[in-house]
């Protein structure tokens, strides 16, 4: 054994192995190695003479009251934050509750749509359409009442067997005779019947008129 | 790991004051040992024993139950321990500090031979003392002491044998060595 085999054994003695045997007749050989192993002996029995250090007595209790006003202000914290995220969530569900009462869901408004159609806008072809086909109609209307009073009138002449060239000339001022009476109360008959028709004309008109959509005219400056 | 150990803290994380100055009374001994080994200087030591046990408990829920306890907060104190070393550097009272715990020597030899191994290791690097305390006073295995100091155990292994070299022949230097011949036969 040479002195650095016999430093590894000394640590192995430290590290709480045994001595080995072949180490006693290096260290007789060795004064260095001798006073080495010498000095690890007092290592070994000066570490149990180390003092133990003694903690205060206040210092346990320092250390305790120290840990347990770190706990209880830990808690506090903690309680705190609960309440501040509970109260967050609070007002975040009422906000929440809120704006879903007031927007209408999108099926909402679907039935509502389907409840209540809303009409159309009237287009300006339609309308034209419209009233060109009541105007017609009511001419129509007019011109056949109209052939009716005639052949009425045609009828009364034939009965009567009148010269169509040879027609007295109707003076306003002069009482009619009968056959011109009755002519006159044919005239009425025919005025009355074409004035509902041209009141009902009219209203189409006017109609017509009021749905057409405005037009601006633009002015000169 | 001791299944004492795993109740007590059980209790603490229940924080029952009891236990928790049970926990506290059982570990203080060895944490301030550590810190007055490294620190040097006793008021300090307890000033940072209150820190690691403050420490310890705040984060007594992130403790590996199925380890033992003492590593655990073993560490804790040799981190802190060197925090404070580095702030302390930054200090200019520095001077003050050095060798107080080893100022108060007794007369005997017993006594003696305790000074002059303080002395030695006052005079350690900072590293090779730490791994020494925790080795030697503290007993931890080397692979606790890895942990703790987070370095190889290889490593731990050689500042262990270099601290030992130093101290040894400080003794040596010293006079304090036993007689050999005695112990041999």
């Amino acid at each position: 054994m040479n002195c650095l085999e016999l430093q590894g054994a000394l640590h192995d003695v430290l590290d709480g192995g045994r001595f080995p045997p072949e180490a006693a007749a290096h260290l007789a050989d060795c004064a260095s190695c001798r006073e080495l192993y010498g000095a690890a002996q007092s290592l070994t029995h000066g570490l149990t003479l180390l003092p133990r250090p003694e903690a205060a007595p206040l210092l346990t209790q320092s250390i305790v009251a120290a840990v347990l006003a770190e706990r209880r202000r830990t808690q506090q914290v903690r309680r705190r934050i609960v309440l501040a995220v509970a109260l967050a969530a609070s007002v975040a569900a009422v906000l929440l509750v809120g704006w879903l009462l007031q927007t209408p869901r999108p099926d909402d408004k679907m039935i509502v749509n389907k409840a209540l159609p809303q009409p159309e806008p009237p287009k300006l072809i339609q309308g034209a359409e419209d009233a060109r086909t009541a105007m017609a109609s009511l001419t129509e209307r007019v011109a056949g009442q109209t052939k009716e009073q005639a052949k009425l009138l045609m009828s009364v002449a034939d009965a009567l067997e009148l010269p169509m060239t040879n027609l007295p000339v109707l003076k306003v001022d002069e009482p009619l005779d009968p056959a011109a009476k009755s002519l006159r109360q044919a005239t009425q008959t025919v005025a009355s019947g074409i004035e509902p028709i041209t009141r009902s004309a009219r209203r189409a008109f006017t109609f017509f008129v009021n749905e057409m959509p405005m037009f601006e005219i633009p002015q000169k400056n | 790991m001791s299944a004492d150990d795993a109740l007590l803290v059980r209790r603490c994380l229940r924080g029952d004051a009891a236990s928790i100055q049970t926990l506290v009374e059982r570990f203080q001994s060895n944490v301030l040992g550590l810190c007055i080994r490294l620190l040097h200087h006793r008021q300090d030591a307890e000033d940072v024993t209150q820190e690691v046990f403050l420490r310890v408990f705040r984060s007594l829920k992130r403790w590996d139950a199925s380890r033992p306890l003492k590593p655990w907060i073993m560490t804790i104190a040799v981190n802190r321990c060197r925090t404070w070393l580095t702030q302390r550097a930054r200090r200019p009272e520095l001077v003050e500090y050095l060798h107080e715990t080893a100022a108060s020597a007794p007369a005997d030899d017993a006594a003696e031979l305790a000074r002059e191994i303080q002395a030695a290791l006052a005079e350690l690097r900072p590293d090779y003392r730490l791994v020494f305390a925790l080795y030697h006073e503290q007993g931890l295995p080397y692979e606790d002491i890895a942990e703790a100091v987070d370095k190889p155990v290889g490593t731990v292994k050689t500042w262990l044998h270099r601290a030992r070299l130093e101290i040894l022949e400080r003794l040596r230097r010293r006079g304090m060595v036993s007689e050999v011949e005695h112990e041999l036969s």
